[in-house]
């Protein structure tokens, strides 16, 4: 490290006090030009003593101003009080200078658990204050909250104890985790800033307000985080120190997950929602009341037993009886940490799940509109609409959830823009082929090569021989064959294809579902927002291979046991994008998509904690989006139309639970520099105790006057006329 | 018992204008501070005896003669009403240096001292003449004993103007060549010459059986060289003038200055000749005083 890194002045302005060293030199100057005259006999007297004495005479002088200057110049540094900080973290020592405190607050929600009904982080917030009160005039304060991302509440230091007291109380706390090593490089980026910019706050003392959470301080021991640390700690009239708010053995119980069986809700079908409530603690909780509320409304209860650091699942079976945005929350009564007791979801609940069938002869989709709707009631879980391929450009795809293209021959341009489209933007495609499909226009206009224009999940290739080929499950593996799994007599196994598309799935696609020869028979990718699957075979009987004598059909699958269930799990996991970014976590982007056509040109957002936001629309590709990034409270959003007061679109942001469980970071896994700071707070010593840091301008001015009486002593053998 | 002098200060004769006035003071003053005239020695020879007439100063009774033949003879002395003093007067330009502006010049206190020595050789009925030089011989006045010739005297001392100096040495060869007459020189220089030079001119005046006497007239400044703030020297002489800062010079200054002194009154007293420095500072008769007795201890 340069040595001249470890220098801080206490009052560097003061360094401009080194001009007047020219002071010396402009009077050496000056007297050249002012002296006396006098008229001298004895000339030749003081012509021989100069001769002689030049070289001396000239040398004295020069270390006579010498000297004079470099008394004025230490004296200017004596004034500027430079401080050779050598660092020693301990709390105490001495005092010079001014320290900058840099306050820490653990911003993770697990500082929200309360003891005698306070909650940790107001126990940070009056430590913080103490500190401050403490502190003494001049001092500076810097505020960050740790959290995911932390938050630099104060970064150019304040000096008015009030406005941080201020600041202090209006710090509310993310829904979140904090992240230390983002904090870490807050810090180092504060601490820099106020090193250039208040050059006098020559000591610098960071002090974290934490309750030690494992999750927040796991990283303690990585690489990343001992090597922030260590120079933070390195830094000149840098110390650390933490102030520990939790307790061991705490206890916890978490509301982990909420989710619905089905990925779309239908007045037709009961939705069934499933609440995980997991234990962090070292004893059963028996009885545990969980409450389902649909849109605030209790309208269930279970009593559950939670085994210790265990989990229990429980289910909740519901019917909606309204086509709207309903919010689903299941509720723990309160413990000491509330904040985790409770998850939302929101469910845009639909009279059936649409589907348009495109086919491209007519009766290609029959199968498989018979498949997803079979039953003929006034109240379809699934209501299917069959059209030809003009429909595709004719007709609104957003109001469908799920489009599935059967044996089509051949895309234009335009359509295959709009279900790209279509799918981006959250639809479900299920595309089977057949007899009529010309390979090479798929490829073109469906299989781009990057990812950003493709709309199918691999190339198709060429057509397979004629043979007998059966489905190869993949070992269930998939969620749309996993239902299958243990069911070897449903027919999955034996449906029988003979003949079908080679095709290569993209890097991003998954295989659902094999021939026997290995080939891929379904092949899923995620598209934007939608799930695009592609079926290597016919599903219609309709498909005939000419070529052969008799003519063979591709397939028997529409006549299969197997491919009704087959079929209602492919549109389940279709239309699983439908609805994807309603139920989201802390921290995460809010993105909404509002139909083409509207004419507003922003959405108002409310949500938790009076949030109340105008959110500007962006027009890209047929629809219009606003997005919302400040989600750090968790509960629901509500974004409508201006025009419309009520019936927006509902969002949950739910808490990622990890941070429920309160279990501590040991100390001796802390780095020492820290728990040195424990150990003293533990014995009481005090937070404002300044850091290092010596003094040098006494040592200055004993050299100052040394030089003071070495000049003299020159100036006095000069005077004498030397040796 | 001698009564303490009247103090005569050079501040004190600085006052008074004209080198007759100055002189009458201090002859007044030193006179009447004494008991015995101080005329007595000049350079006087025994010749031979005579026998005493009335009227005759019994002091020159030789007792020893009176006591072997019960007469009374008295000693006959050579030249015993001539005593010829030649008063040399440098009045060169280092001469005109004064460092107290209120006193006086090396060369005004020179006069004086000159002028008082004239003024009692004179009264003893002895002759004296004047010398001054600078580069050359400016005046010579032939020595006279009449009491007028004082007058004269002073005014040679007065009107002389000071000139640039050269080599004295020369001077000195040139002088002893002219003065024929035995008698005793009086130099009242501040030497600042080549000593070896000077030197050699002086043993000339020896070589004619001159009595010398060389009064050295330095101003105190010259001998201290008691400057503070930076000075520029403007030479009074053939010499550049120079800047310097005084007390870092001094000590070799005074070094410079003490040898020349020191080189000068070695050579003087290797040629049996009177040395007296005469500071400027020191009242006329004090150094009169010193001068005179240094004189008489000598011719006894």
């Amino acid at each position: 490290m340069p040595p001249l890194a470890f220098w801080q002045f206490g009052s560097a302005a003061m360094l401009l006090w080194a001009i007047a060293a020219a002071v010396p030199i402009l009077i050496h100057l000056w007297s050249r030009h002012r002296y006396q005259q006098l008229p001298w006999g004895a000339m030749q007297f003081l012509l021989a003593a100069m001769r002689k004495n030049a070289r001396r005479i000239q040398l004295t002088q020069w270390l006579l101003l010498a000297l004079r200057t470099l008394i004025l110049v230490l004296f200017a540094l004596a004034l500027a009080n430079p401080l050779l900080s050598l660092v020693s973290p301990a709390l105490g020592g001495g005092s010079g200078g001014r320290t900058l405190y840099v306050l820490v607050i653990d911003g993770s929600y697990s500082m929200d658990y309360r003891r005698e009904g306070l909650p940790r982080l107001d126990e940070a917030k009056e430590s913080a204050r103490q500190l401050v009160g403490d502190g003494q005039q001049g001092d500076g304060y810097a505020l960050i909250l740790m959290g995911q991302p932390p938050r630099v509440v104060i970064g150019d230091p304040a000096f008015d104890p009030d406005d941080v007291s201020q600041e202090l109380s209006s710090l509310e706390m993310p829904h979140a985790g904090a992240n230390l090593p983002q904090t870490l490089a807050e810090i180092e980026a504060t601490l820099a800033s106020a090193r250039e910019k208040h050059p006098r706050l020559v000591q610098r003392r960071v002090v974290f307000f934490t309750d030690l959470g494992r999750t927040t301080w796991q990283d303690v021991t990585t690489a990343d985080v001992k090597q922030r640390l260590a120079r933070l700690a390195d830094l000149p009239g840098t110390s650390l120190a933490l102030v520990d708010l939790g307790q061991p053995q705490e206890q916890n119980l978490a509301v982990t997950r909420l989710e619905m069986t089905q990925p779309l809700a239908t007045l037709a079908a009961e939705s069934v929602f499933q609440a995980e409530i997991q234990s962090f603690a070292d004893q059963e909780m028996p009885r545990q009341s969980v409450e389902l509320l649909i849109d605030g409304m209790r309208v269930a209860a279970q009593q559950v037993d939670v085994p210790p650091r265990g989990r229990a699942n429980v289910s909740f079976p519901y019917r909606f009886d309204a086509a709207a945005e309903h919010v689903a929350q299941v509720r723990l009564a309160d413990d000491r940490l509330p904040l985790d007791n409770q998850r939302w979801l929101s469910v845009p609940v639909r009279e059936a799940i649409r589907v348009l069938c495109v086919y491209g002869r007519p009766g290609e989709t029959r199968h498989i509109a018979l498949a997803l709707s079979p039953q003929r009631t006034d109240r379809p879980a699934v209501r299917v609409t069959e059209a030809g391929e003009s429909t595709i450009l004719e007709s609104d795809l957003a109001t469908y959830d799920c489009v599935v293209l059967g044996n089509i021959g051949r895309f234009s341009r335009d359509e295959a823009a709009v279900l790209t489209q279509y799918v981006r933007s959250g639809g479900g495609l299920i595309v089977f082929l057949g007899d009529q499909a010309q390979l090479d226009n798929y490829n073109q206009e469906l299989g781009g090569e990057q990812a950003e224009e493709r709309l199918l999940p691999a190339r198709l290739l060429s057509l397979s021989e004629e043979a007998k080929y059966g489905f190869d499950p993949l070992e269930y593996r998939h969620p749309i064959v996993a239902p299958f799994r243990g069911f070897d007599k449903s027919g999955l196994l034996t449906t029988p294809i003979w003949k079908y598309v080679r095709m290569t799935p993209s890097e991003q696609a998954t295989v659902a579902l094999a021939f026997s020869g290995g080939d891929p028979a379904l092949v899923e990718e995620r598209i934007g927002r939608g799930v695009s699957l592609l079926f290597a075979s016919a599903a219609s009987p309709q498909s005939i291979d000419r070529t052969t004598d008799p003519p063979t059909p591709w397939s028997a699958f529409a006549s299969w046991p197997s491919f009704p269930p087959l079929i209602q799990e492919v549109l389940l996991r279709a239309i699983s994008g439908r609805e994807e970014g309603r139920n989201v976590r802390v921290g995460d982007e809010l993105v909404g998509t509002l139909p083409s056509g509207t004419s507003e040109s922003a959405v108002q957002l409310s949500g938790p904690r009076g949030i109340s936001q105008r959110l500007p629309l962006a027009v890209s590709g047929g629809e219009s989006t606003w997005s919302f990034t400040g989600t750090s409270s968790s509960g629901i959003y509500e974004a409508h139309l201006d025009a419309a007061a009520s019936g927006g679109q509902k969002f949950a942001v739910n808490i990622d639970p990890r941070e429920s469980d309160l279990e501590r970071v040991p100390a001796d896994s802390l780095p020492e520099q820290i728990r040195l700071s424990l150990d003293a707070s533990a014995s009481g010593s005090s937070l404002t105790a300044a850091a290092p840091g010596s003094e040098y301008f006494r040592m200055i001015l004993f050299a100052v006057l040394g030089l003071l009486a070495c000049e003299s002593l020159v100036a006095w053998w000069t005077g004498k006329g030397g040796a | 018992m001698a009564q303490a002098p009247i103090s005569i200060d050079p501040r004190t004769l600085a006052k008074l204008s004209g080198l007759h006035l100055r002189a009458r003071h201090i002859v007044e003053g030193y006179v009447a501070g004494l008991h015995r005239s101080p005329y007595h020695g000049f350079s006087i020879e025994f010749a031979e005896h005579r026998e005493y007439a009335p009227g005759d100063d019994l002091k020159y009774v030789d007792w020893k003669v009176f006591g072997r033949t019960d007469k009374f003879y008295l000693k006959q002395y050579e030249d015993e009403t001539n005593l010829l003093a030649y008063l040399v007067l440098d009045v060169s330009e280092s001469m005109t240096y004064k460092s107290d502006p209120k006193s006086l010049s090396k060369l005004e206190y020179a006069q004086c001292l000159a002028a008082t020595v004239a003024w009692l050789v004179l009264q003893q009925q002895d002759a004296a003449g004047l010398v001054t030089f600078d580069s050359q011989i400016r005046s010579l006045v032939r020595p006279a004993s009449s009491p007028q010739h004082l007058q004269q005297l002073l005014h040679v001392m007065e009107s002389a103007t000071s000139g640039k100096k050269t080599a004295a040495g020369p001077i000195f060869h040139e002088l002893a060549e002219r003065l024929k007459k035995r008698g005793v020189v009086i130099i009242l220089s501040d030497f600042f010459d080549d000593v070896p030079s000077l030197l050699a001119g002086l043993k000339h005046f020896r070589h004619r059986r001159h009595d010398v006497i060389l009064l050295h007239v330095l101003d105190p400044a010259e001998i201290s060289f008691q400057f503070q703030r930076p000075t520029q020297f403007l030479a009074l002489e053939e010499f550049p003038d120079v800047l310097v800062d005084p007390p870092s010079l001094r000590k070799a200054y005074q070094r410079e200055f003490s040898a020349f002194q020191k080189h000068l009154e070695q050579g003087a007293r290797s040629m049996a000749m009177d040395y007296v420095v005469v500071p400027t500072d020191r009242p006329l008769d004090v150094t009169l005083s010193a001068f005179l007795s240094s004189r008489m201890a000598r011719v006894r």
